[in-house]
Formats: structure tokens, sequence, C-alpha cells
């Protein structure tokens, strides 16, 4: 039955939310550990390169167990987390259970054999290794993750790809990585506040430069250069400017367009982004881009669309160029801060959507369509505010201000370190598996796709890309990140 | 009653707005408001002079499965019918 909406609605049934509660879950357990000096944390499991695969395996804090009682371990609870998720969300339990277990160790075994060091060694590795030569392909987990949920997802009967979309949720998954990411973000706060706010600072600044100009200038593409009409022009719009299936959504819901609009823009959306995900990392790392590490991580905030795909490019762009900078330049990129640049930008943009949504609907429903009997709701803004970015900022907050104060960076560090860096990537790859199923690039050929897709590629090619590089370039040149040691 | 909370989705031909008590349908949202109005009135006689604010709340179930991971809703209408 329906029921008035209130600001708390979707607090226990959303996927927004769980990504929330799951994601500071682990990030209290973290600071619990940190806190009283119990490992309760360490159990994560982390991937490791090797030549000999006794050593692929070991649980973040080393020693704690053995690297496959930790993967157990890690499987167990992790699963038990999200199908707490999946229950209050209505999810069909024993369907989310079975495809959730194939990702997951799917996800384990493609991660152990892409880590091998012929694989991944870099020049600088090789002799540690004991070997004469190596691909030094970083992230090429990722990638190989991103193929095979690609092949299953595109050539697997179709009652086996049905089945297996109610575990692939790359969007969730992404989110409680994100939240993983805070921690980061307070770490760096911890060792120096000024490089992390700096990244917030200019991210918000990209943001806005992006709202005001890409959305105007596809608006009007898709209106003068393909005769869309307002309702798929602004979906499109939305959806290409700003942040992918989302804004498509919430610009259908705000226009009150005919759900067919942002469902068929959403399977294109969804297919490019997979595209630039594979495309756009090398081209950023083989370019001069790659003397801008910062500004072309952020640039990729500013043109891939969704947020997993988007913290798919950044996690792939921060391996290739940590890679490259190690054996060119002899010099060793932190882990994680060009990852952290494209997802800052993606995040800004993602909390106006809510705003944008609320400006659309107060432009529609009073000046274009003028239906007087209809008013537009303030609390769209709140509504559609994304919910994992709070978790995101909460975690950045609790490990930055506590790692300074009561706790210390030395014993903070010990404690969110299995959720901060090797639970984000753990749960990273179970996004670019769970994106591989879900994209089907037999959504292109369905009838009436053929404009839209063309439409969609121009202003991606046309307008997103290029003011994307250029608006990343003004707001982050010079920034690099941190090096170690 | 002042408050009356409806669901209702788009069945690719027309929009359908529902609860335990009716059921319209019209091609349009404005259609759909004009009749929920008049059903309203014939259903319920509101007396002259009161607010009758209707909730329609979309059927997100009605969104491929897919889909509603990327965002928590569609939309939510809220009318204000004065008799």
């Amino acid at each position: 039955m329906a029921e008035e909406k209130k600001w708390y609605t979707g607090m226990f049934s959303t996927e927004d939310w769980w990504s929330f509660w799951i994601g500071l879950f682990f990030v209290l357990v973290g600071l619990i550990a940190a806190a009283t000096g119990v490992d309760i944390s360490g159990w994560v499991i982390g991937f490791e390169k090797w030549v000999d695969i006794s050593n692929a395996l070991q649980p973040d804090h080393a020693g704690m167990m053995s690297g496959i009682s930790s993967l157990i371990v890690s499987y167990i609870i992790f699963t038990i987390a999200t199908c707490v998720g999946a229950y209050f969300m209505g999810m069909d339990m024993k369907k989310y259970f079975w495809a959730w277990t194939i990702i997951f160790w799917l996800s384990a075994i493609v991660y152990v054999l892409s880590r091998h060091a012929y694989i991944q060694a870099t020049s600088i590795e090789r002799a540690d290794f004991g070997i004469g030569w190596s691909l030094s392909i970083g992230g090429a987990h990722y990638i190989v993750a991103l193929f095979v949920g690609l092949l299953i997802g595109n050539l697997a009967p179709k009652s086996f790809r049905e089945f297996m979309y109610h575990g692939a949720r790359p969007e969730w998954f992404i989110k409680i990585a994100i939240v993983f990411l805070g921690c980061k973000l307070g770490m760096k706060v911890v060792d120096s506040a000024g490089h992390a706010l700096t990244l917030l600072l200019v991210g918000a600044c990209a943001t806005v430069a992006a709202y005001l100009l890409f959305w105007p200038l596809v608006y009007t593409l898709c209106r003068k250069g393909f005769k869309l009409t307002r309702e798929w022009a602004a979906c499109l719009a939305s959806g290409i400017s700003i942040c992918g299936v989302s804004a498509s959504i919430a610009t259908g819901g705000a226009i009150r367009a005919r759900p067919i609009v942002p469902v068929m823009i959403s399977s294109l959306i969804v297919v490019f982004a997979v595209v630039e995900l594979v495309v756009l990392p090398p081209v950023l790392t083989y370019t001069p881009w790659f003397q801008e590490p910062m500004a072309a991580a952020s640039s990729l905030g500013l043109t891939v669309k969704t947020d997993g795909a988007d913290a798919a490019s950044g996690a792939i762009t921060d391996q290739l160029m940590r890679t490259r900078a190690q054996q060119e330049l002899g010099v060793q990129w932190e882990e994680g801060w060009i990852t952290s640049a494209s997802v800052m930008t993606k995040i800004w943009i993602d909390m106006f959507i809510g705003v944008w949504a609320l400006v659309l609907a107060m432009l529609w429903l009073y000046y274009v369509e003028k239906r007087h009997d209809e008013k537009v709701q303030k609390m769209e803004v709140w509504w559609r505010f994304p919910k994992f970015v709070l978790g995101y900022f909460i975690a950045w907050i609790a490990v930055g201000v506590l790692g300074m104060t009561v706790i210390g960076g030395e014993a903070m560090d010990w404690g969110i370190h299995p959720f901060e860096s090797t639970g984000r990537h753990l749960f990273f790859i179970l996004t670019f598996t769970s994106i591989g199923l879900v994209t089907n690039f037999r959504k292109l050929a369905e009838e009436n796709m053929g404009r839209l897709a063309l439409a969609y590629g121009l202003g991606l090619l046309l307008i997103i890309i290029p003011l994307g590089w250029i608006i990343a370039y003004i707001f982050h040149n010079g920034m690099m990140p941190p090096t170690v040691g | 009653m002042s408050v009356k909370n409806m669901s209702f989705y788009h069945d690719g031909r027309q929009w359908i707005a529902r609860d335990e008590d009716l059921e319209v349908a019209a091609p349009s949202l404005t259609d759909l408001d004009g009749k929920l109005r008049e059903e309203i009135k014939s259903l319920y006689s509101p007396q002259q002079g009161t607010r009758l604010t209707v909730n329609l709340d979309f059927d997100y179930s009605t969104i491929p499965h897919w889909m509603i991971q990327y965002h928590p809703y569609y939309m939510h209408r809220r009318l204000e019918f004065d008799y």
C-alpha cells in the first residue's frame, strides 16, 4: 500500500542506505580495533602478487590466520553483512545468496590468477620474484574480472544471466567501497590535512563548472541536432552530463517523463560507461596526461558515468599510472590517490543531483507544463541525496579526527587498514565482475536505440570528454599524488 | 479525509493510479489528474471549500530490476485538489 514519504523513508529498504549501514559498520569495527588494540579487523583477505601460489592469499594482518582461512572468513562475514541488507531490501534471498556466492568466488579466482608475478610484477619487482620478465599490467585483475563478467553477461543462457542479476549489484558494492575510501582520506588528514582538503575543494569547483556547461550544451545538441523531444533531451542530457543512470532516473522523475525514457537511456549509459572504462585509463596513462595524474583522474569523474564505472576506471588508472611511474620515473606514488581524485569529483556531482532534480521539477511543472494542481516537494533534495556520500564523509571525519587525537595515527592505520585498503580492493573487484554481468550489448540493437546511441556517442565525444578534460586540467593541474618512501 | 495515498505506474500506453477504493487511467498526467479529481469528488463528495491532498507514489517495482540500484525512487507526486 502506498504511504506518504517521510524523511526517513527507505532508511532500511534501499540500496543506497544499506551501503551506508554496511560501510560504516565495518569502519566502526576498524575504529574499535584501533582504539582497543584487539584485532577484530585483520581477517580481511588480501591478494598478493605471487610466483608460488601458496603466497597468493594473506589476511591484511599477516600471521593472524592462513590465507585460505582468511578467504573463507571474509566470504562468511561479507556474506552475512550483504545478506542482512538484501533481506531488508526485500530481495529473493535464495537467489541473492547463490548469485552473490558465485560472484564472490569467481572474483576471488580471477583475482588470484591475475596477480601472478608474470602478469603484474613491475620491472623493479622482478628480481624479488626471481623472474626475468613480466607484463607489468597493474590492475589486470580488474580488467579480467570485467571481461569474465561481460562474457557471462552477454553469452551465457538467458536464464542464467537473469539469475546472476540477483547478485550482481555494482552500484551497491562500489558505494560500500567508497565509504571505505573515506577512511583513506581520513588517514591523509592525519598525515597531512592540506592534500585531502585541496582535493575536496577543487572537486567541488570542477563539478559546478560541469553542471553549468555540460547540461545546456548536450540538451541543445539533442533538441536542435537530433530533434529529440524535451522529455528525451532532458533525460539524455542529465544521463550524459551528470551521473549517468541515477541522473537519468532522477530527471525522468523530476519532469514526469514516461518511465520508458530513462529505461532506454540507462541501457545506453551502462554500455557506454563500460567502453569508457576500458578505453580511457590506458589513453590517460600512455599520453601526456601521465604528467598530470590527478587531473587525469578527475577527468574520469566528469566523463565516465555511473559511480561503479567511474571508481573502477579510477582504480585501473591508479594501477597503470603507478606502475609506469615506478618503472620509468623511479617514483612510487601512494596507492589510492588517483582513485580518490576520480571518486571525489563524482561524489560532488552525485550530491547535487537532488538540487538539479528540484530545479528541473519546478521548471517543468510551473513553466513548461503548467500543472497547477501539483506541488513540487523540496524534500526531493534530501530524498534524492546519495546517502552513501554521508557514509564517505562520516568515515573521513571519524578516522581523521580520532586519528589526530585520542587514537593516534599508527594505531588508527593498524585498525582501519583492513577495510580502507584490502576490503576496498575486494569490493572493487566484486564491482568489476558485476558491471560485466549487468552490461548487455544486445540493448544497442533494440528498436529506436540507433538515434539515441548516436546522440549519446556524439555528445560524449564532442562535448563531455573534451570539456571534461579542460575543466579537470584547469582545476587540478600541478597536483601530484603523495610519494611513498 | 484530507490526505489520500495512492500508487501509480505507466503500462506503456497510459498512466494508472490506484488504491483499494479506485483506479484511474489516462494517457497523460494532466488527464490523469483531471480524472482523479472527478472520481474522488463522486466517490467521497468532499465539502465545498475543502482541500484534499493526494500523494501519488510511483510503483518502483515496475522499473527494470537492474536499474533500481542506481537511484532510490522514480517520482512522488503531491496533488492538491480544492473543492
